[in-house]
């Protein structure tokens, strides 16, 4: 099972498809969650799941917009498809009636 | 104070992987994050890959294998009696009565001396430091400062006192040249090369490793000389010149697993491909 952090990076190495690397993800992370998200945090993290076998990352091309550094790029595997899949029906069940999750789909207490 | 956060950057993006850093640095330039931001989140990155580092149990072997008895031994031959005790005499001897410290020795004993034990010296901290280098890697920069501070911090205080209340060439500030020209410059290069390449070719290790014990023989078997010297002439005789020499195994006991280790390393790399050229 990964954890929440490695959940949200799988989440959005998803979301951005071709387009998943570093600087584009912690800004995917920081809209979503409302917190700043710390490079060390995330290169850690990226490396994490690529033991794990939840991400594959390469190095991009250069680009003039970053000072002509490449990026490192991500894609979220099978394996990774399968955790944050597993992670989310976890989350799903045990929110299942509790407050929070009832209020947000507009039920009672 | 931006400019100098950006150098702060500079400095401590070099402590990561080369594609980490343009990858981090590429991040900054593309966000715009300010200099304060990136110093934190660079600080962050690299506080962390050294914490993992040490997590491995190289980085934790190298002080208790390698600078705990390099840092005994080289104490003596550097500030003891073989390399200052003896350049010390001569020039206090030389200072004082403008005429050479002599015991029935020649200057050309002098001079075997003099170099024996510099380059000894040299090869014995540059090894040290290239195994430091090679065993552990990233993290040897942190082990390798605080080595260093760990020197100063005993030297240092009690070199600065020691000068204000003497002459500049009793001072130890004054012995700070060779030991920094002898001991600082070739573990430097030593960590340099080893966090650098990790492996020599077996060739160069066995060249090294004869150079090492043919040097430290002819440096003991100079010592124990000059030792017995002194102390005939000391009773009023003339020396004989005959060499002696008694046995010492701690200077091999601490050199010989390095070079165990280096031979091992580069049995891993020709595995693996890949060797160092020095």
């Amino acid at each position: 099972m990964v954890g929440e952090f490695e959940y949200l990076l799988l989440t959005a190495a998803a979301r951005l498809g071709d387009g998943a690397y570093g600087a584009a993800m912690r800004q995917e992370i920081e809209d979503a969650i409302g917190r700043r998200c710390s490079i060390g945090a995330l290169y850690t993290t990226l490396d994490r799941l690529q033991a794990k076998g939840f991400i594959k990352t390469w190095m991009g091309e250069p680009t003039p917009q970053r000072g002509g550094r490449p990026k490192r790029m991500v894609r979220i595997t099978a394996k990774g498809i399968e955790a944050a899949g597993e992670f989310y029906a976890a989350v799903t069940r045990v929110s299942r009636g509790v407050s929070w999750e009832v209020n947000r789909v507009g039920g009672q207490p | 104070m931006t400019r100098i956060c950006w150098w702060l950057v500079d400095i401590l993006s070099r402590m990561l992987e080369p594609d980490e850093r343009d990858a981090v640095r590429g991040d900054f330039a593309e966000s715009g994050a300010t200099s304060s931001q990136a110093l934190l989140d660079v600080l962050g990155l690299v506080v962390r890959r050294q914490t993992a580092l040490w997590k491995d149990w190289r980085p934790q072997l190298a002080p208790v294998a390698l600078i705990a008895p390099m840092s005994v031994f080289l104490s003596k031959p550097s500030s003891g009696e073989l390399w200052l005790g003896w350049v010390g005499r001569q020039f206090d001897t030389v200072w004082q009565h403008g005429v050479r410290y002599e015991a029935w020795l020649t200057f050309t004993d002098d001079i075997v001396t003099l170099v024996c034990v510099s380059l000894l010296l040299i090869s014995w901290t540059w090894i040290g430091g290239f195994v430091l280098g090679s065993l552990s890697r990233r993290a040897a920069w942190v082990l390798g400062l605080l080595y260093l501070l760990w020197w100063f911090s005993w030297w240092f205080p009690g070199a600065m006192l020691r000068a204000l209340f003497s002459d500049p060439l009793h001072s130890e500030l004054f012995w700070l040249i060779p030991q920094v020209v002898l001991i600082l410059i070739p573990f430097l290069w030593g960590v340099h090369r080893g966090v650098c390449f990790g492996a020599l070719g077996i060739g160069r290790v066995v060249l090294l490793a004869v150079a090492v014990a043919i040097l430290t023989l002819i440096v003991q078997v100079e010592d124990d000389r000059r030792g017995l010297a002194f102390a005939v002439w000391s009773s009023g005789c003339a020396f004989d010149g005959r060499l002696v020499w008694t046995p010492r195994l701690l200077p091999f006991a601490v050199i010989i697993w390095q070079f165990g280790f280096m031979v091992a390393t580069t049995h891993e790399r020709r595995f693996r491909g890949k060797t160092a050229s020095v």
